[in-house]
């Protein structure tokens, strides 16, 4: 099993946020990017080592996106909305904000 | 001291900095045979001269205090003149600029030799208006002041400085010294003083139990332990250091403050956060460096959010209603204190390879030169908390402006419009020319109205008027007076809620400012549910316009409230006012545009005595009472228009029952003796 860490981080203002993780679905409403941190909010979520497919909607905007990252021991994501494209990156370290 | 403090007395001394004038009499045009007598004196202002010292920006900025508001605040991007000096255009303007038409300045600085400091600076203003110089008085080689207090969570360490040779990643030409936060600042331009009630140890029960701070612990503990804390804004921070946030070791630091009315003075550090933690690959003996080096970024950092500094990846970001001050563009690859090292191209040690500890110059124009209610920590609502306090008051005024009410206290009732008395008087014992209408266009007069536990609003007439610029002598001891109606405008209702009020009024003299006294009003809460439920419908636009213009023939829905409020609340005040216009309207024959299709056609109405005579018997029920809401001047006014309508409508019987008090002007546009003004 494998640790997901994911951070709603840049361009969200009052969006509701689907984050689908191998049709696991969470959803998020209200989601605001605490712009002095560049951070909206975090959640996590247990999956199985490998790769793993992470939808991204962002319904109202209308913004989506799908990505595959591949999951072992703890991954943390950041997804940022930028513009009309969501951008997600990924480290086995965990991102900074400040 | 600071490399800036410690240069030699002879090397050539920076001509940068605060450069202030003040307390010079204004000439004001004499009266014939009359002597010159100077008016309302006092007026400071500031110049912040930015070219050269420590990262010149090439730029002069200034207040001007003209006017109430106050202040127009200008910024100039200057290049070296060929006489000397320097020049440039004027970019931007903040305040009264309608004002401040000009667009060019020179400079040039008075100083007994290279290695002496400054004495005065002369600044010749040019373009958009007469070409006009004033001469400043140096002050500090700062731009501003301010003041820094550090305290820490027990259990944690203050980290103020870092020496910029400890960690062998670095720019060739950085300075090898220990640097401190309150350095960094002040080569940002500001005279940073340290707290004496810092190093305050906050117990960490504060955290809760879980030993980690949210951001509301943080407020709390800002309020308990910042010494410097203070229901106002003011150049101060609150920074602290603590172990952790409660989101856990990703969060390094946070400029906490953002709740309440003052915000951005508190900022807190996380020492163990991920700023604590070197990359696998740092050598052990630079480790420790490594660390140092991250808190005292991130100190520098969160301290630039008090300041109003974005992120640098976020400079152009405008979110939820809120921009950039001026255009601007993301750099993230900007090797300033606002971003974040490890997320530049290469990572952190190619941030710090060529990082200089430093703010870039954008944010540094931003610090050091735009309007200060921008940048200064804890300024918030406009004019809230500060308003005319801040206004410069005449040592010795000539003219005094006052406002008054007719009514026997200071309580109105719930919906009961309030319309203020002004009176500008000449207290001296010379004549004095002032503008004929100077209160009757509104053009000059700022009006604030706050309600207890409200921001402050700046009230804005539904319409300026706009009159020949006569003068007229105003002898001593005479007065001008006209009325105002200031409970609703074009942004909104300014009086309408129950509650206290604070109302406050200042005329803005050429470039002087004549402040009023400050009125406080009650106003009552509704007596019954039918007053709370015309309410809903009674502060609107269309009802404050029509009560503004005595009355319209379009805004039809407004006059229905206003004449559910005749039927329905006939023994309220608020009656008395909506009988004048609903009287005014269907009391005159009118003309209506409308389109038939394409085709524009006028539709006469004819005038309705009868239901005008009927909407009026709450004026004519009580005179004193309605003297006392409306306000002498427009009672007089009122009278005198309603009885000429009537009269020529062929009801005079009715006219007759309108009380004249003698006084057919809506305003005393002729000055007037206190005599006569005090019979009302």
């Amino acid at each position: 099993m494998a640790t997901l860490n994911i951070a709603l981080e840049e361009g969200f203002d009052n969006d509701q946020v689907i984050v689908t993780i191998n049709g696991k679905r969470f959803e998020r409403s209200g989601v605001t990017t605490k712009l002095q941190i560049g951070l909206a909010e975090m959640f996590e979520t247990n999956v199985s080592d490998g790769t793993i497919t992470i939808d991204v909607a962002l319904p109202e905007r209308p913004l989506n996106g799908s990505y595959q990252v591949e999951a072992k021991d703890t991954v943390f994501v950041g997804i940022s909305a930028e513009g009309q494209t969501i951008r997600l990156r990924h480290s086995s370290q965990t991102f900074g904000y400040a | 001291m600071s490399s800036d403090e410690t240069a030699s007395a002879t090397a050539p001394q920076p001509v940068s900095g605060l450069y202030t004038w003040q307390d010079t009499p204004i000439d004001v045009q004499p009266i014939a045979g009359a002597p010159a007598a100077p008016l309302l004196p006092i007026r400071s202002e500031e110049l912040r001269l930015d070219v050269d010292g420590r990262y010149p920006q090439m730029t002069a900025s200034g207040i001007a205090t003209i006017g109430l508001a106050g202040r127009v605040a200008w910024i100039a991007t200057l290049t070296p003149a060929a006489g000397g000096g320097w020049s440039g255009a004027i970019w931007f303007k903040d305040g009264l600029t309608a004002i401040f038409g000009y667009t060019k300045v020179s400079i040039t600085v008075q100083q007994p030799n290279v290695n002496a400091a400054p004495l005065s600076a002369t600044v010749t203003f040019s373009d958009g208006g007469p070409v006009f110089t004033r001469v400043y008085q140096y002050a500090s080689r700062f731009f501003h002041t301010m003041n820094m207090e550090f305290d820490c969570a027990t259990g944690s360490a203050i980290n103020l400085d870092f020496d910029t040779a400890s960690h062998p990643n670095r720019p060739t030409s950085l300075a090898k010294e220990k640097l401190t936060i309150q350095e960094v600042f002040k080569r940002a331009g500001f005279d940073v003083t340290t707290s004496a009630g810092s190093n305050t140890k906050v117990p960490i029960s504060g955290a809760g139990g879980n030993a980690k701070w949210s951001n509301q612990e943080l407020h709390d503990a800002m309020q308990v332990h910042w010494s410097q804390r203070a229901a106002e804004a003011k150049w101060a921070v609150w920074v602290f250091f603590a172990s952790l946030h409660e989101q856990g070791t990703s969060l390094g630091g946070i400029m906490f403050d953002d709740i309440g009315a003052q915000q951005r003075q508190g900022a807190a550090i996380f020492n163990d956060a991920f700023i604590k933690v070197p990359p696998p690959g740092e050598p052990p003996p630079t480790k420790a460096a490594w660390v140092d080096r991250m808190n005292f970024w991130t100190a520098c950092h969160e301290t630039g959010h008090t300041f109003n500094l974005a992120h640098s990846w976020q400079k152009a970001l405008a979110s939820g209603g809120k921009g950039p001050w001026i255009p601007m563009t993301n750099l993230p690859e900007a090797r300033t204190f606002m971003n974040y090292p490890y997320n530049v191209q290469g990572s952190t040690p190619a941030f710090f390879k060529n990082f200089e500890y430093r703010f870039i110059d954008q944010e540094l124009l931003f610090m050091r030169h735009a309007p200060e209610r921008f940048v200064e920590q804890g300024n918030a609502v406009w004019f809230d908390h500060h308003g005319f306090e801040q206004a410069n008051v005449a040592k010795q005024p000539a003219l005094k402006f006052e406002i008054s009410i007719d009514k026997p206290s200071a309580s109105y009732e719930f919906l009961e419009p309030v319309v203020l008395e002004m009176r500008l008087t000449n207290i001296s014992d010379q004549a004095q020319l002032v503008p004929e209408n100077i209160l009757k266009s509104l053009e000059r007069v700022t009006a604030i109205v706050k309600r207890d536990g409200d921001p402050a609003k700046q009230y804005a007439p539904y319409a300026h008027y706009c009159y020949h610029a006569d003068q007229v002598p105003l002898k001593p001891g005479e007065c001008l007076s006209d009325s105002l109606f200031i409970s609703a405008g074009t942004t909104g209702w300014s009086v309408s809620e129950p509650g206290y009020y604070t109302i406050q009024l200042a005329l803005d003299y050429g470039a002087e400012e004549i402040v009023s006294n400050v009125m406080r009003i009650r106003v009552a809460i509704a007596n019954d549910r039918d007053e709370e439920r015309i309410a809903q419908d009674y502060f609107s636009d269309h009802v404050g316009r029509i009560l503004a213009f005595d009355g319209s023939t379009f805004l039809t829905k407004g006059n229905g409230i206003l004449q559910s409020v005749v039927d329905r609340l006939p023994h309220c005040n608020a009656a008395i006012h909506a009988a004048v216009p609903l009287a005014l309207t269907m009391g005159q024959q009118t003309q209506v545009l409308s389109y038939d299709g394409a085709t524009p056609k006028l539709t006469q109405t004819n005038a309705d005595i009868g239901a005008a005579t009927a909407s009026l018997a709450p004026l004519m029920a009580d005179t004193a009472r309605a003297i006392a809401t409306l306000g002498a001047i427009d009672y007089d006014y009122y009278a005198a228009r309603l009885g000429n309508m009537l009269t020529q409508a062929g009801v005079p019987n009715v006219a007759e029952r309108l009380t004249i008090r003698g006084e057919k002007a809506k305003a005393t546009s002729r000055p007037r003796s206190k005599g006569a003004s005090a019979q009302k």
